[in-house]
């Protein structure tokens, strides 16, 4: 309770139901500063839960509750203190440079000092190691570079609820864990809730606080990794029986490997 | 090693001024205020009477009010067309840069919303009825400015969609009723029996023969839209994000959206309805700013406007060294064209160009 001073959970939603994918009701309530992955099948509604939980589409039936009021009615001058998203395919300018792209984020801080921003945007860029980047402009980074300041302008918003939509797509391994931690750490620092959608169940397993497992024209499930990546509940999403190995050295988690020739087809 | 040296300076610099504005643009400012300069010169020397460096200061120093030859040549004629080009590519420039980053598209010109096509027609129609003799000489700027308002409201109206006017629609309705407005206008010339001429040089653009009355007009519909659309140019900056993006940042998507579309239809408006339609100014000048303002996009929109200022003065100089006169449509487009396929030729390695 000490967690959260409003008496309002971060984000709630009931009996939430969306015109593509998520036919099946969804009630989960947020009360606490958490990393929370929402994790399914391809077509099984992942973004547009996250796109329904944000406000950007329109539920048809059930409540969404962000801070205790619907993210629709948020006035514009409240909205990037209440959210920040990250869409799948964010778009840019290859003409802005990577401060210029992390600032944007700072829209709303209208009454911030120049030298506020300045130092925000510095301490985002060094916390994503962009910092030796930062003039450099859109169409002079990789794409891994400029996935981490996108994730950079979501973050330096420091809205009560970020919303990343697979924010780990088109990173190697090593960078796809590294930012995931980062996330993390920052999520549980700046004490704010992060609602991301990924494809990479070990990574969610070994991270989310908690998860959301999604199943194409079947009910929702709302868990801990531990009870959400194990055999029942990944064969009923996926229709096709899981091989889960305990992690070596995060001995209280499970995670995935490929099953083999011997399990396909 | 750029990078490095960069580490520690580079965030401080590229932040100070204008809203999260850089530096790097200092040198563009100079450089256009230097062409707007020259254009001025050039504006005022230019022509097909010879006038002595004396006589033009002369007139310069005697003000409007001299009856002197070279005195009614600088005020009554040279000074206005070139101000006329100032205002007129300003308002060009301004609109054509909001109008890609509203749409995130690097083809829109000021002309999209049918304002050309529509204050065309409506000129047209006015000519070809007859009013335009019984009426007297504003009914040819005022039946396009309600032509160009019209079209866009059609357009507006069109794409409106219970939660909003969709962009993506914006966009194909506003080609299609070009087109459809076009054809309309080409109709009507064929159709009328009047003399046409004055129409057909007016579609191509023109910058001459204003009179001060008529600039002041002209002057206030740009100076409104313009300013509407440069008190608005960090949200159209979001609007490069995606319209979710913005939305998310906290930007008021719909009302940034209508007040876009109100100025650039006053403004344009007011340019077809007093020069016509000049051609590529608008699409042009944001393209040469983009590039270079690094660090700075949120000025965009001014930058824009000084230069597409600065390019059609410069045009319409250019303009009167021909023996005959031309239509400045014809100069946009020429110079125009090239400098498009040099800027487009120069960026292919730098990806895309918006």
């Amino acid at each position: 309770m000490s967690d959260q001073p409003s008496a309002h959970p971060l984000l709630s939603c009931e009996g939430l139901t969306g015109a593509f994918g998520l036919t099946s009701p969804l009630t989960v309530r947020f009360p606490r500063p958490a990393l929370v992955g929402i994790i399914g099948p391809n077509g099984a509604g992942k973004t547009t839960l996250l796109r329904l939980l944000l406000g950007l589409e329109r539920p048809v039936s059930g409540a969404v509750r962000l801070l205790g009021e619907d993210p629709r009615s948020c006035p514009p001058q409240r909205r990037p203190r209440v959210l920040s998203y990250l869409p799948q395919s964010p778009l840019s300018s290859p003409h802005w440079t990577l401060t210029e792209l992390i600032s944007q984020g700072l829209n709303a801080q209208v009454h911030a000092t120049q030298t506020a921003r300045v130092s925000q945007v510095q301490h985002t860029l060094s916390a994503l190691d962009l910092a030796p980047l930062a003039t450099r402009r859109v169409c002079e980074v990789s794409g891994g570079e400029l996935r981490r300041a996108f994730v950079g302008r979501a973050l330096i918003q420091r809205a009560a609820v970020t919303f990343l939509d697979e924010p780990l797509a088109h990173l190697d391994w090593a960078q796809r864990e590294a930012l995931l931690a980062l996330i993390k750490r920052l999520s549980h620092a700046e004490r704010r809730l992060t609602v991301i959608t990924l494809h990479d169940l070990n990574l969610a397993s070994l991270y989310c606080d908690e998860l959301i497992l999604l199943t194409p024209n079947g009910a929702p499930h709302h868990g801990s990794p531990d009870e959400l990546i194990s055999t029942a509940p990944l064969t009923t999403a996926y229709g096709q029986a899981p091989t889960l190995i305990q992690h070596p050295l995060c001995t209280d988690h499970k995670v995935l490997v490929p099953g083999g020739p011997s399990t396909v087809g | 090693m750029a990078q490095i040296s960069h580490q520690t300076q580079a965030p401080t610099t590229t932040l100070r001024g204008d809203p999260l504005a850089g530096e790097g643009h200092r040198g563009l400012l100079w450089f256009g205020l230097g062409l707007g300069v020259l254009a001025l010169l050039a504006g005022l020397t230019l022509g097909r009477a010879e006038l002595s460096a004396r006589e033009l200061l002369n007139a310069l120093w005697h003000g409007p009010w001299g009856s002197e030859p070279p005195c009614l040549i600088i005020w009554w004629l040279r000074l206005p067309q070139t101000l006329t080009a100032l205002i007129a590519g300003a308002a060009l420039g301004a609109s054509g840069a909001a109008l890609q980053s509203l749409f995130r598209n690097p083809l829109a010109d000021p002309y999209l919303l049918g304002v050309s096509s529509g204050g065309g027609l409506g000129a047209a129609l006015a000519f070809s009825s007859g009013v335009i003799t019984s009426v007297g000489l504003w009914t040819l700027p005022m039946s396009s400015f309600v032509g160009a308002l019209l079209s866009c409201a059609l357009i507006y109206t069109w794409a409106w969609r219970s939660n909003g006017v969709s962009l993506e629609q914006l966009i194909l309705v506003g080609v299609a009723l070009n087109l459809l407005l076009s054809a309309l206008l080409t109709l009507t010339l064929s159709l009328s029996e009047a003399q046409l001429g004055g129409v057909w040089r007016w579609l191509l653009g023109r910058v001459d023969g204003l009179s001060w009355v008529e600039l002041a007009w002209l002057a206030s519909a740009s100076a409104l839209g313009t300013l509407t659309l440069v008190k608005q140019r960090a949200s159209l900056w979001l609007f490069e994000a995606g319209e979710e993006v913005a939305w998310s940042l906290g930007v008021e998507v719909e009302r940034v959206k209508r007040q876009t579309l109100w100025a650039t239809a006053l403004t344009v408006g007011g340019v077809v309805a007093f020069c016509g339609v000049i051609g590529f100014v608008g699409l042009m000048a944001p393209h040469f700013v983009r590039p270079r303002i690094r660090g700075s996009s949120t000025l965009l929109i001014p930058y824009s406007a000084l230069y597409g200022g600065v390019g059609l003065a410069l045009c319409e100089a250019v303009g009167r060294l021909s023996p005959r006169p031309l239509p400045i449509g014809v100069i946009t487009g020429c110079l125009g064209g090239f400098t498009f396929l040099w800027v487009i030729h120069r960026q292919r390695s730098t990806r895309d160009l918006i």
